[in-house]
């Protein structure tokens, strides 16, 4: 059993010790301070080439990319995206717009001429009341161009077709239903009959007029060929389908011929009036 | 990198934080860590008596494993603790490498001890220097881990243990008596 002058040696044994302790740590702490003091820390820094290869292995260790790459991209992909979209807009506008018969007409005819034939044909096309001067002046038209392809006419009914002018939709909007109805049909019998000479030979041909009878049916080349012989004619009859009419040749022999309502049209006043007629007058109503 | 450095003005990021954030993939944060750290672990190993070459080779690896540690890193205690725990892994495997292949890593070629007979006299920065460096090199290898890590990088008992995987009691026995036999290899040396 410790007795109490143990206990106290004890504890001053530890005291003793604890203060041995902080008078080394003072002591040593002094010697570093001086040192400290005096020394400068470059001496103890790592060398740059450490530092740089510590750091290239940590920056390669994540697989760090500089962010400029990124940046850049960022802002000119969608410039170039919006820039390519306005492209391709404005060129689809560009070609919607753009008056395709323009070229094609300024082969036949001045740009002006051609300029004044179309809006002459607008205004024939839609307008119902003066349907029997659209013909002949369709045909005027026609003719005065005659240096036209089939393509370009074809072309010129397309270009109709997609570029109406307001004023003649203003026109359609004030007539009557039936009016429109009507319209709607000459625009078709119209278009049909502004076909080739080829497809108008072949719609004669199929609607079967031309194994009818003895009257022949009015072809492209017999009327060039009645043409050359100076031939007149007059209005017959008028047949569902077709016109009859009665050609003179040069030898006075009289020669009837069917016309095809799809490809020719004689108004009332024609009809009636049963006076001969040059053949020009007849190519006039070819193709209305 | 450089920005960063530069940057690291504001002291109250902690090294976890910062460590942590290494580990998302933020280099920059690394950066600031290793500046802030680098001359301690540089003077831990320089202070083992070893060559400059040999001190520097420790020291990259070191961060290497530091680098290669980031995804699994869990901050369980202050990123020095992990730091050095690390360091003092690294030189123990060292010295055993060396061990087992009989080369001397160590100086041991320790440079006579300076004599200082007049008190009055003025000690010079090198003299000093080179005392501590013959008086540390003479302490055993558990010692000497302790007095670096108390005197030279500033850890606590506690966190030595923790570092050296000691007993708290053991650590400060050895700073004991490794302060006991630096007071008297330097005595000569007191003002």
């Amino acid at each position: 059993m410790p007795t109490n002058n143990n206990k106290y040696g004890h504890q001053g044994d530890q005291q003793m010790q604890d203060k041995q302790l902080n008078d080394d740590e003072a002591f040593i702490q002094s010697l570093y301070d001086d040192l400290a003091a005096q020394e400068s820390s470059k001496e103890e820094q790592p060398s740059k080439a450490m530092d740089e290869k510590i750091l290239a292995a940590a920056h390669r260790s994540v697989g760090y990319t500089p962010k400029l790459v990124n940046t850049k991209r960022a802002w000119y992909v969608p410039i170039a995206s919006a820039a390519s979209v306005i492209l391709v807009v404005s060129l689809f506008f560009n070609q919607l717009n753009d008056p395709v018969m323009q070229s094609e007409i300024s082969f036949s005819g001045s740009p002006s001429t051609a300029g004044k034939q179309e809006e002459l044909m607008n205004d024939q096309l839609y307008d119902v009341r003066a349907s029997d001067s659209t013909v002949q002046a369709s045909a005027e038209m026609l003719q005065a161009a005659p240096a036209m392809s089939v393509q370009s006419k074809e072309m010129l009914i397309k270009h109709k077709g997609m570029s109406r002018k307001p004023q003649s939709m203003k026109r359609i909007s004030l007539q009557g239903k039936e009016e429109k109805k009507q319209l709607k049909q000459l625009q078709v019998s119209n278009y049909s009959a502004l076909k080739s000479d080829e497809q108008l030979v072949e719609t004669r041909k199929t609607i079967g007029v031309e194994s009818d009878s003895n009257v022949s049916v009015m072809t492209e080349k017999e009327f060039n060929r009645l043409l050359t012989l100076d031939s007149r004619w007059s209005f017959v009859d008028e047949e569902k389908e077709f016109y009859l009419i009665q050609v003179v040749e040069q030898d006075s022999e009289n020669v009837l011929y069917k016309l095809d309502k799809k490809a020719y049209y004689i108004n009332r006043s024609m009809q009636k009036n049963k006076t001969k007629r040059s053949l020009e007058e007849l190519g006039k109503l070819t193709e209305n | 990198m450089t920005s960063f450095i530069a940057n690291d003005v504001d002291q109250s990021i902690t090294d976890e934080a910062l460590m942590l954030s290494y580990a998302k993939g933020d280099t920059g944060a690394f950066d600031v860590l290793y500046h802030r750290h680098k001359v301690a672990v540089h003077r831990f190993f320089l202070r083992q008596h070893i060559s400059l070459a040999v001190a520097e080779e420790l020291c990259h690896d070191t961060w290497l494993k530091v680098i290669n540690a980031r995804k699994t890193y869990e901050v369980s205690a202050l990123f020095r603790t992990y730091l050095f725990t690390i360091a003092r892994r690294v030189l123990i495997d060292f010295s055993q490498k060396k061990s087992t292949t009989n080369e001397q890593y160590f100086n041991e070629v320790v440079e006579p001890e300076i004599e200082v007979d007049d008190k009055s006299q003025t000690v010079s920065n090198h003299q000093l220097k080179q005392a501590l460096k013959n008086e540390i090199s003479k302490l055993t290898f558990e010692q000497k881990q302790v007095f670096l890590l108390k005197q030279d990088a500033g850890f606590t008992i506690e966190q030595i243990a923790k570092i050296t995987e000691q007993h708290k009691e053991k650590v400060k026995s050895n700073w004991r008596y490794a302060l006991q036999k630096m007071r008297e290899g330097l005595s000569a040396y007191a003002n």
